[in-house]
């Protein structure tokens, strides 16, 4: 009985050990990138409200605003509020059991692996999405999961500084370009920390799985010392002040946003291939208000929301298959390369494994930052 | 037919669909079952190899339990799309090394062998597959479980699929089966029903037999019903043969009745006026022989037809018989000898039996005026058969006579000085055949008629 007492704390104490070690994983990735999470906006409702809607995402309130005040034209009743958060702390707030009365009714997240492991962990409850039926199998999983727009990782870069014979069109380019002139670009090349941002990490991972160049390109920004960013914003901040000149794998909605503004900022859709995510929303199981939910998936996913979409976020999963056409619109592109989705499906489960995932960002960290 | 009725085609039809449902309610739980087990044996199998996949992947670094998830491990569960999943590595100690630390934990099984079970994980219920490996790494060497879950959603799929595409054939079987009955069942009343149509087209008049060809199986009933209709249109026409014989029988009694007591109007002589009166007395006495021997006729013709035969003792009747006749005539009757230990039983209508009997005493008595008559009742030498003998010793019937005074109104030609109608022997004939047996005039040796009735014995 002793032995069998003494057995089970054993394997308490190590799970809480373990679970110890991913927390101050994560929770140092948080420090970094808190500045601007947990911002609340409120969009007041057109009249009297008699409903309220509380999202939590992970896109940015600019590119999120137009289509819940689109989707308020629809439902003039409706208050919607929506707190910004990142994709760690946003899959924890959904996990966590203790915020009850907090409970978003919707979250936004650009990180497809942690919605999946949401949903596979039985956080997420099902919704019967009409518009849903259309959706390519990678953007769908379980009639929980529902991705609503494309998401680019692309190459953005410094118009004054990188001279047009340097500009990387592809993947190649840029892994030749820093083996070539590491000196130049020391210090300036700017990627994400894949340990801190969950889209970063999913890139990587999607891209190590696509490329064999992967782990090649890895080591050249390692020679070049690049810098690692919590947030495509800032990575778009640093190469517009002319910090980096380069930022490999941005968020494509954001970049597109920017060069309107900017004219220095410039973006390569690569073309050898180009890893696109989707950002997903899910229903979850604690929602306080689940029809009104699905009317908003309903909404977004229709015609008239995916329009909003495709002019707020750049691209939509509107229509079968990932829409090359669309892309080489939206973003100027002469070739884009061949898309590459990752699948929303179990498959995502196994980098979010612990083992697995440390050992991808500890090798990854000490390829990079020697 | 109304509601309440009993109707065989309903039963048949009501009994074969509860059958079938009983059938099919069976074949259901049989092959739910079996798809449950298939779908189980096909996916566990995977299961096995995702388990078998992470186990492959276990090594020891740095002294360190580690394990590298191959992607494709949970990627082959996610095949099926709605599928659901959940791993456990455990050390030996049973600490978890990555997955799900409240995974439900197999009985260690030590050996390299997949097991299997169910559980409920996360709310649903889940498959859970676990295989062991042994790790050798110093002193902490052991057994290493690794254990998938999925949850049922494929496994459901696929036998709901398996259900669905056995259970369709049996449906349409049953469907047809069902609908065959209902054909067979139309058919085999098929010839009922134009008989029916046949019956009803009929005029009330019409006895004809059955002209409608019908099956085999029918065919029984159409005889049967031929054959009463036959029987009826003979009691038919005899009655209606009775009542014209009747009319035509009364018609020269009762006008000479008339003729007679118009004369005896107007005479005036009380000697001569009783003579008219002692004929017109015979007459009324011809008359009312005739009337009740064609009543009798009628009455023994419908009987025939119409009763059910009961079986009765012919000495019994024989004895009533006697008992009706005027003492003299009593007196002259002789029955013989009766061996004690048999019955005499016939079947047939006693109306019909005591006609018989009183019709023979009375033309013995009747043609023989002088002597005994000998009346025996036996069995005969085989025993199924009984014998009424009725013996006289009057004038006899030549023999090429004997056949045609049996016929109706036909009277024997040494009978003219007797009255009679002629209706007597015909009735005896008659009785009997409906009794199944025959009547035989025979000569009695040293002179008189024998008359012989021979009747099938009943069963006592």
């Amino acid at each position: 009985m002793k032995r069998l007492h003494t057995l089970k704390t054993c394997r308490r104490v190590s799970c809480a050990a373990l679970a110890l070690v991913f927390g101050i994983w994560w929770s140092d990735g948080i420090a970094e990138q808190s500045k601007s999470t947990h911002e609340l906006r409120v969009f007041k409702a057109q009249t009297t409200p008699s409903a309220k809607l509380l999202i939590h995402g992970t896109a940015d309130i600019a590119s999120m605003g137009p289509v819940i005040e689109s989707f308020q034209q629809g439902h003039p009743n409706v208050e919607i509020d929506y707190r910004l958060y990142e994709t760690v702390p946003l899959y924890e707030s959904a996990i966590s059991t203790s915020n009850e009365d907090t409970g978003a009714d919707l979250l936004v997240s650009s990180a497809m692996d942690l919605q999946v492991k949401l949903a596979n962990d039985g956080h997420v409850q099902p919704a019967s999405i009409i518009a849903a039926r259309g959706l390519p199998d990678w953007a769908v999983w379980r009639d929980e999961i529902f991705g609503f727009t494309l998401e680019p990782a692309v190459i953005v870069y410094n118009g004054d500084a990188v001279r047009p014979d340097e500009v990387p069109r592809s993947h190649q380019d840029l892994v030749r370009l820093l083996e070539n002139a590491p000196e130049r670009f020391r210090g300036k090349i700017a990627t994400y920390d894949i340990g801190v941002s969950g889209v970063g990490y999913l890139f990587a991972t999607t891209e190590s799985m696509l490329s064999a160049n992967f782990w090649r390109l890895t080591h050249a920004l390692g020679i070049v010392k690049t810098r690692l960013f919590c947030c495509t914003q800032d990575m778009i901040n640093s190469v517009v002040r002319g910090d980096s000149l380069i930022a490999y794998d941005v968020l494509g909605s954001y970049a597109l946003r920017r060069i309107e503004e900017r004219r220095n900022l410039k973006i390569v859709v690569p073309e050898d291939y180009v890893v696109v995510a989707a950002r997903t929303i899910v229903i979850p199981r604690k929602a306080k208000h689940p029809d009104l939910a699905r009317n908003f998936i309903e909404y977004v996913l229709s015609d008239a929301g995916q329009a909003v979409v495709a002019d707020s976020f750049g691209l939509s999963v509107a229509g079968l298959g990932i829409d090359r056409e669309q892309m080489k619109a939206r973003y100027q592109a002469e070739k884009p390369g061949l898309l590459n989705a990752p699948a929303l499906g179990l498959a995502a489960l196994t980098y979010l494994d612990s083992i697995k995932r440390e050992q991808f960002v500890r090798t990854w960290r000490q390829i990079v930052s020697p | 037919m109304s509601g309440r009725q009993k109707s065989i085609k309903r039963d048949i039809l009501f009994g074969a669909i509860v059958l079938l449902a009983v059938l099919g309610l069976g074949l259901f739980t049989y092959i739910r079952a079996y798809s449950f087990d298939a779908a189980d044996t096909a996916f566990d199998r995977v299961l096995a190899a995702a388990a078998l996949s992470i186990a492959d992947n276990i090594r020891v670094e740095d002294g360190h339990l580690t394990v590298e998830l191959p992607i494709a491990s949970l990627e082959i569960l996610g095949a099926a799309r709605e599928t659901r999943a959940f791993y456990a590595v455990r050390a030996p100690d049973h600490s978890l090394i990555t997955g799900y630390s409240d995974l439900p934990d197999p009985q260690p099984a030590q050996d390299r062998k997949p097991h299997f079970f169910d559980a409920i994980y996360s709310n649903d219920p889940v498959r859970v597959g676990s295989v062991q490996r042994y790790i050798d790494f110093g002193e902490k060497s052991g057994w290493v479980s690794v254990t998938v879950a999925e949850t049922r959603e494929a496994r459901t799929e696929l036998a709901s699929l398996i259900l669905k595409n056995s259970l369709a054939p049996i449906a349409l079987a049953g469907l047809i089966m069902c609908l065959l009955i209902s054909t067979g069942l139309k058919r085999a009343w098929a010839p009922l029903v134009a008989l029916e149509a046949e019956l009803i087209r009929r005029s009330p008049t019409d006895l004809t037999p059955i002209q409608t060809s019908v099956p085999r199986e029918v065919s029984s009933l159409v005889s049967s019903l031929n054959l009463f209709m036959q029987r009826f249109d003979g009691v038919l026409s005899s009655l209606r043969r009775i009542s014209v014989d009747t009319t035509h029988e009364m018609r020269t009694p009762l006008a000479s009745i008339r003729a007679l007591a118009e004369v005896a109007v107007s005479e005036r002589d009380p000697g001569v006026l009783r003579k008219y009166v002692q004929r017109i007395h015979s007459n009324a006495i011809d008359a009312t022989r005739i009337v009740n021997q064609l009543l009798a006729e009628a009455a023994i013709a419908h009987h025939i037809e119409t009763t059910e035969n009961p079986s009765c003792d012919l000495l019994e009747l024989y004895l009533q018989s006697v008992e009706r006749l005027p003492t003299n005539g009593m007196q002259r009757c002789r029955l013989a000898q009766l061996s004690v230990d048999e019955d005499l039983l016939v079947r047939g209508s006693p109306l019909a039996f005591r006609e018989l009997i009183d019709n023979l005493l009375d033309n013995a008595l009747k043609y023989a005026p002088e002597g005994f008559i000998d009346v025996d009742l036996r069995t005969s030498a085989d025993g199924s058969m009984v014998e009424l003998e009725v013996a006289d010793c009057g004038p006899g019937i030549p023999d090429n006579e004997k056949r045609t005074v049996l016929e109706r109104f036909r009277r024997g030609s040494a009978s003219d000085s007797v009255a009679g109608t002629g209706l007597g022997l015909n009735i005896v004939k008659s009785a009997a055949a409906a009794a199944g047996g025959h009547v035989a005039l025979l000569d009695r040796p040293g002179g008189g008629l024998i008359a012989r009735v021979v009747l099938p014995r009943a069963a006592s």
